[in-house]
């Protein structure tokens, strides 16, 4: 609205992200596509869990009525714009995914399945009509969400309709079955699926976990960059530390989800169930498994403990970044071991093709959501409930 | 009791607002200890009467800190140091399985640490009454209005009027003063009134889970699992066509360690039934063991069935006779196993590999009471070998 300057990107930030995309093109011609794929699934799949975050946390408030994050509402509506671009992104992943990356998608595959009883029993979901089809039910699904949820709320900040906030709370209810549903979907056609032969029933409660830390850190950084800026000017430190709060309880949700699965995982040793462990925990992966354990739980973890920590703008702050790292660092962790399958090595690769794909999708994304911040007022003036969000007390 | 020492004065307000207004304006003469006392929690009215943080919080960590190491640390120490035991083929130090049972008890002693740490160190219990119990304000405080209360130090008196001045300027409305001391210490409960009180407590508990146990018997307690879906030997059984609940093995088992035993007569298993253990020394000397045990007092020292049995009317069977000679192995392990006329099976006492020691033994005999001269020169040989060996041992 009054910042259109502040929303438009600095110089620098331009810059990079154009080198990112250079960097990008360069790793396709130098590397081939399989590691330009890897990459680019990674940084998708962290922003659907971005895009999913912010739903989750929109749909959440609807459903049960949730008063702190009224105020915010419009920051986590702001950040699901990333919806356009994402489905994008999503496309090309399918694409060079099956055409470079992904086992399933090699000309092999069908006479691997012939002979693999588990490869035979996933042939069908692995079909490319059936996996674009996927693709765009689980996009449509977003994409209405995003209308009943982001494009009705913005509309509402002019007509005041109290209708719109009703719909919305009625639409929640069926939408959060199917939000569940499609990030199963997601998670086990771009993560799991890098190995074909890999069982697990919990990996999309996994991803939904690692969404929704990844989505309110986020919401965080940009309520925390609002805040500094003087535009939520009623915001106070109960809203703040509920941000923090769910932050700190995603934390630890995360930390069970992971570890109940490596623990039955282990315990049952089952040779179709162990085998993503064992390649996770040899070789030069294991150290870096050990240091995900650290980074994603101990330091947000004891960094969140104390009741002022979930206020400290600064400490929150580089909590959340330093969980967004760790997220692309969890993804590295669940993609890269098999491009070392696919590529015959390790798959522990970093180097400037990495730092790459980071510049360019980091950059993209803050430029979106630079732009989005004059989507609308920076609350959600039209809603009813407003009032009573702002007048949360903990 | 001398004159009364003024120990709290207590105002009363409407509501929490103007509780929360009255309280700067007594802190900005007023130095003393400050309390609040509200039907519900009001925010922000720690901050405004000036309570510094809460070192519960410590304790908390401390205690869950303690958890840690103690679920862990226990479980490491039996598991590899104690009794160690291999369960599913995992390291004796599995410790993702030490995992869940850490986390529970870091949770119960961090819950502990918060529970006990509140009443005993921020609270200062037990104490069974406080002064301001009995005071009329608490029967307004427990419903719908708000109490500031000036409160001495301990073993201290506060100034009694100088307090009714400042919380009345507040606005503070029904004062009242309390002239006990407002610390109640642990001694009472050691006290008749406290000891007796507790002992009521635990027979009326006591007899009370007592009475629940025998009037609910659909709530039993512990069992032991003394009751469980099982079928019992002997025990008929619907399930089977038969009714039976015991099964009979199936055609062709063979239990560990047993050859199963399929030929009916001596004859039937001989030259089928193969020796399987070879003619060595350590086979004869054990064959020999087991025949002065067991057959020597029937069949004689050399076989020949003499001497021993006539007596008492029994006729063993000469090992040396022709028959005996040109049966083969298999003939003389049938009987020794499953017995032949008078003599006894030794199936039950001798297990398979030593009857076939003893089967050794027995041609060896044989053949030493039917020596050719080359035998004899062996022997003679083996035998002047023998007592030079022992010479030189």
């Amino acid at each position: 609205m009054t910042d259109r300057n502040a929303a438009a990107a600095p110089p620098l930030l331009l810059g990079l992200t154009g080198l990112g995309l250079l960097g990008m093109i360069a790793t396709f011609f130098v590397d081939g596509g399989m590691r330009f794929a890897a990459n680019w699934i990674m940084w998708y799949m962290a922003g659907v869990a971005v895009l999913l975050g912010a739903l989750f946390l929109i749909t959440i408030e609807h459903l049960v009525g949730a008063r702190w994050s009224i105020p915010l509402r419009r920051v986590a509506e702001r950040v699901t714009s990333l919806i356009g671009p994402l489905f994008l992104a999503g496309v090309v992943a399918a694409a060079i995914g099956m055409g470079f990356f992904y086992e399933w998608g090699t000309p092999e595959f069908m006479e691997m399945a012939a002979t693999d009883h588990h490869l035979h029993a996933k042939y069908i979901w692995f079909h490319p009509a059936f996996f674009y089809g996927r693709l765009v039910f689980c996009f449509l699904i977003w994409g209405l969400a995003y209308r009943k949820f982001t494009k009705a709320s913005v509309g509402q900040d002019e007509s005041k309709d109290v209708a719109v906030s009703l719909k919305a709370r009625r639409f929640s209810a069926p939408f959060i079955i199917l939000f569940a549903i499609t990030t199963s979907i997601a998670a086990f056609d771009f993560l799991m699926s890098v190995e074909p032969r890999w069982y697990s029933t919990i990996f999309g409660v996994y991803f939904f976990a690692v969404a929704v830390l990844t989505g309110l850190s986020v919401i965080t950084l940009v309520t925390i960059r609002l805040i500094r800026m003087g535009r939520l000017p009623q915001v106070r430190d109960d809203h703040v530390y509920s941000l923090g709060g769910l932050l700190f309880a995603f934390t630890v949700f995360w930390t069970y989800i992971s570890f109940s699965q490596f623990m039955l995982y282990w315990y049952g040793n089952l040779p179709f169930e162990i085998f993503w462990y064992i390649d996770r925990l040899e070789g030069g992966w294991k150290p870096l498994t050990y240091a995900l354990s650290i980074a994603r739980f101990a330091v947000p973890f004891f960094a969140l403990l104390s009741r002022e920590a979930k206020t400290d703008l600064g400490r929150l702050s580089w909590v959340a970044k330093w969980i967004i790292a760790t997220t692309i660092l969890d993804l590295y962790w669940v993609i890269f071991p098999s491009f070392g399958r696919m590529s015959g090595g390790s798959g522990l690769v970093f180097n400037w093709q990495e730092v790459s794909f980071a510049l360019f999708f980091i950059g993209a994304a803050m430029i979106w959501l630079r732009r989005s911040q004059s989507m609308g007022a920076d609350m959600p003036v039209g809603d009813p409930r407003l009032k009573r969000g702002l007048e949360f007390h903990l | 009791m001398s004159r009364q020492s003024a120990q709290a004065v207590i105002a009363l307000f409407d509501s929490a607002q103007a509780l929360m207004d009255a309280i700067p304006k007594v802190r900005a003469t007023y130095h003393g200890r400050l309390e609040a006392y509200t039907p519900y929690p009001v925010h922000g009215i720690e901050k405004a009467l000036g309570i510094g943080k809460s070192w519960v919080g410590w304790i908390v960590l401390g205690m869950g800190l303690l958890g840690l190491c103690a679920g862990f640390g226990l479980q490491t120490w039996v598991f590899t140091t104690e009794y160690p035991l291999v369960f599913g083929g995992k390291p004796v130090f599995g410790w993702p399985a030490f995992i869940p049972v850490t986390f529970e008890t870091t949770v119960l002693l961090s819950a502990f640490g918060a529970v006990f740490g509140m009443l005993l160190v921020a609270n200062r219990y037990p104490h069974l009454s406080h002064p301001l119990l009995s005071t009329k304000a608490m029967k307004s405080i427990t419903r719908d209005r708000f109490a500031l209360v000036c409160e001495a130090e301990k073993d201290r008196e506060i100034d009694e009027d100088a307090c009714r001045e400042v919380l009345s300027a507040a606005g503070g409305q029904d004062l009242e003063v309390v002239y006990e001391s407002a610390e109640i210490g642990t001694g009472e409960l050691l006290s008749p009134k406290g000891v007796t009180l507790g002992l009521l407590i635990c027979v009326i508990a006591g007899f009370g889970m007592k009475e629940i146990i025998i009037r609910f018997p659909a709530l039993p307690p512990m069992n032991n699992m003394d009751e469980v879906f099982r079928q019992d030997a002997q025990d008929p059984s619907a399930f089977f066509a038969d009714g039976f609940g015991m099964r009979q093995p199936v055609a062709g088992t063979v239990a560990r360690g047993f050859m199963p035993a399929v030929f009916e007569t001596a004859e039937e298993a001989d030259g089928v039934l193969a020796n399987p253990m070879r003619m060595t020394m350590a086979s004869l000397e054990h064959g020999k063991v087991l025949y002065d045990q067991h057959c020597m007092v029937c069949h004689g020292a050399l076989g020949t069935g003499e001497k021993m049995m006539p007596a008492y009317g029994g006729v063993p069977a000469n090992l040396h006779s022709q028959r005996l000679r040109e049966v083969g192995d298999g003939h003389l392990y049938h009987v020794i196993t499953h017995g032949k006329n008078t003599m006894a099976g030794y199936g039950k006492d001798i297990a398979p590999a030593e009857r076939w020691d003893l089967v050794n033994y027995l041609r060896a005999l044989q053949r030493s009471q039917d020596a050719t001269d080359d035998d004899l020169r062996l022997a003679r040989t083996v035998a002047a070998n023998s007592h030079t060996e022992s010479h030189h041992d």
